[in-house]
């Protein structure tokens, strides 16, 4: 193949006339050449489309664009109506004074219509939408009530009060239906922000170099031609995805959302615990934080701060249901106590310069299972396991030798009313002294061995495999492992900064 | 969704593959072959009576396709002219397997991008998904345009060989 026409399959504009020109006689010369080009820009085009996901969409975008192909003329129509009834308000005192001024205000008019035809009729990148469907009472940001047939312009809110609602038609047809919350235009078309409520957002295929987000105060979005309903409040953002993918980027990172899943962010933080460094944190899990759900469901837990294992459902009926007032008017995981539980990777080998666990969780089963487990760090045949887990009204961390067939554990009385939210941290020192504090406050002390070094590979949090296939019932908020003990202070201020965040002051 | 537009959805996922595989093979820019691969199916899907039963659907669609290609270039200011030759001197040869087959070549394509070394995938990556060309992508991969250009044209060609022989496979 010719480099004319290796270059102008590696960029389409780089020929100018004359070198097109002479691609042309090329091929049309040489038959063999033009079936060689036509075949490597097929593979160019597969290429393109194999390094773009979102252009798996297709069908979604053609049928939104035929469902708006009325809409669009539904607008220019009701403009047009919307400009002759203005015009019909001229006094009528110009009439007799300005015919000729008249003449050239409707030339002048009718130009304006024309541009505002053409811009529905060009790309979507025209920097402002149109209202449909309002039902109820929606205001913009100075209060005045929007009605059906509005314009929206950068910077313009629209506020659906309690049961009322407002679609949002953009230019290129996506859709977003803001309902109890406020919806602010950003600086362009294709950039929004979700101050509060709940926004359902049916995107059509998004031009090229054009990217639809919706910023909320914990998350991000950026849409790729889909359909979802994204959320907002106090506690936090959470997205469910009807179809297609969209990009979720929040304070941990960013995930993919796909058809039939949800996600949740809670309030940025500054991703660190009571002052401790991330170096030693083995696991933090935090539910006010990242969650990835389906339905209410949690498919994914991911870890609070970068670099720490997320835990995972690896079967539907294992994922605890998300509830965002779950503990103590906050978010949770909720186990059923059936068959919830998350299993977390492999590692957690050695712990032998003792560790400190900090659980907030509430007992909902205390008075009628015998033992179950919060967090189980085992291997397969048991030994060298390291769990932390309730047992009646007691609570019990145990540490076992690789030999050890039974549970060599600490064992301490529970907190009176279990079923209530408590803060529980555990801490295991290697010169085998152990500590129980429940709420900020030491309850035991007493003599924990510290485990081997060994690959654990059994891991799991709301149940254990060696405690009779028993599962965790209730709300479970956070959960810390701490790769070494932590001193008085740390731990008091680890104490403080939960009791604090899960509303559990005393 | 509705029935007729759940079948409508039916018809596009069938077609579309090899549709937009015959648009970006005329040698459309990459970045409007979905635009006007749309603007055919919404023509086709406001009169489908239109189609002589005797024409099969994919060579009607190909058609309308192939007008919606030389209206989009005729609106193109520069060099639309000589592009649409182009595509017409392209439209006259014959059509690759890839491309009749389209559907069945991305996934063959994805597995055939699955051997290739970890360096040829980035620099695909860089071409085709963050959307690098000529000097900047030579800059990125710190080469010079000469040497960029031959190899995306030999990783072209490896690929094609490689979802041709995937094809006849199947």
């Amino acid at each position: 193949m010719s480099p004319l026409a290796q270059r102008f399959v590696n960029d389409r504009s780089s020929l100018d006339a004359a070198e097109l020109a002479d691609l042309q006689a090329e091929i049309a010369s040489d038959t063999a050449a033009a079936t060689e080009l036509r075949s490597l820009l097929a593979v160019d085009a597969l290429l393109h489309r194999a390094h773009a996901p979102d252009r798996d969409h297709f069908t979604n975008r053609v049928l939104a664009a035929r469902r708006n192909q009325g809409s669009r003329a539904t607008f220019v129509k009701r403009v047009v109506h919307a400009r002759r009834r203005q015009a019909s308000r001229t006094p009528v005192l110009w009439w007799s004074a300005a015919a000729a001024l008249l003449m050239v205000g409707l030339t002048a008019f009718a130009l304006q219509l024309n541009q505002t035809a053409l811009q529905w009729n060009q790309t979507p990148t025209v920097p402002w939408a149109h209202l449909e469907q309002v039902v109820g009472l929606v205001v913009d940001g100075s209060g005045r009530a929007l009605v059906e047939g509005g314009s929206v312009a950068a910077g313009d809110q629209v506020q659906a009060h309690p049961g009322a609602s407002a679609v949002i038609v953009l230019a290129d047809a996506s859709r977003l239906t803001v309902s109890d919350g406020i919806l602010a235009a950003g600086d362009s078309a294709s950039a929004w922000q979700l101050q509060r409520g709940r926004v359902a957002v049916v995107a059509t295929h998004q031009a090229p170099g054009i990217t639809l987000t919706i910023q909320t105060p914990h998350a991000t979005v950026r849409v790729v031609g889909t359909r979802f309903v994204l959320a907002s409040d106090a506690v936090g953002t959470r997205l469910a995805v009807e179809e297609g993918l969209v990009a979720f980027h929040d304070g941990v990172g960013e995930r993919q959302v796909g058809a039939g899943a949800s996600t949740f962010a809670g309030p940025a933080t500054n991703a660190t615990l009571g002052g401790i460094a991330a170096a030693d944190l083995a696991l933090w899990l935090r539910a006010d934080q990242a969650l990835d759900l389906v339905a209410d469901g949690v498919q994914r837990w991911p870890a609070a701060a970068g670099g720490l294992p997320a835990a995972t459902a690896l079967a539907p009926e294992q994922r605890p249901r998300f509830a965002a007032q779950g503990l103590a008017g906050r978010p949770a995981l909720v186990f059923d106590g059936v068959d919830d539980l998350l299993t977390l990777p492999a590692g957690f080998a050695d712990l032998t310069r003792g560790f400190t666990v900090a659980v907030v969780y509430a007992d909902r089963a205390a008075a009628q299972v015998d033992e179950i487990r919060l967090l189980d760090l085992a291997t397969a045949t048991h030994g060298g396991a390291v769990c932390v887990g309730l047992r009646a009204t007691l609570l019990q961390m145990q540490a076992l030798g690789s030999g050890d067939a039974e549970c060599l554990s600490m064992v301490g009385a529970g907190p009176q009313h279990p079923e209530l939210p408590h803060l529980l941290v555990m801490i295991a020192r290697p010169d085998g002294t152990g500590e129980f504090r429940q709420d900020g406050v030491v309850t035991q002390r007493g003599v924990v061995r510290m485990p081997p070094v060994v690959e654990r590979d059994m891991n799991s949090i709301g149940w254990s495999r060696w405690s009779a296939g028993r599962h965790f019932a209730g709300p479970l908020s956070e959960l810390a492992l701490v790769r070494r003990p932590l001193s008085e202070a740390e731990v008091t201020a680890l104490e403080r900064e939960l009791l604090a965040r899960w509303g559990l002051g005393r | 969704m509705h029935d007729e537009e759940a079948s409508m959805a039916e018809f596009i996922a069938a077609t579309s593959d090899e549709v937009r595989a015959y648009i970006g093979a005329m040698g459309m820019p990459l970045d409007v072959v979905d635009d006007v691969a749309q603007e055919a199916y919404l023509r086709y899907l406001s009169q489908p009576e239109r189609r002589p039963a005797a024409v099969p659907m994919i060579a009607w669609l190909k058609g309308i396709a192939r007008h919606c290609v030389h209206e989009h270039l005729r609106r193109t200011p520069r060099g639309g002219q000589r592009l649409a030759e182009l595509a017409a001197e392209l439209e006259s040869a014959a059509p690759s397997s890839i491309e009749e087959d389209a559907a069945q070549a991305l996934p063959a394509l994805r597995a055939c991008l699955a051997e290739l070394p970890q360096r040829h995938r980035d620099m695909l990556q860089l071409t085709y998904a963050e959307g690098l060309v000529g000097k900047e992508l030579a800059e990125r991969l710190g080469t010079t345009l000469g040497t960029v250009q031959v190899t995306l044209h030999r990783l072209r060609c490896v690929v094609r060989d490689c979802i041709r022989r995937r094809l006849v496979a199947t």
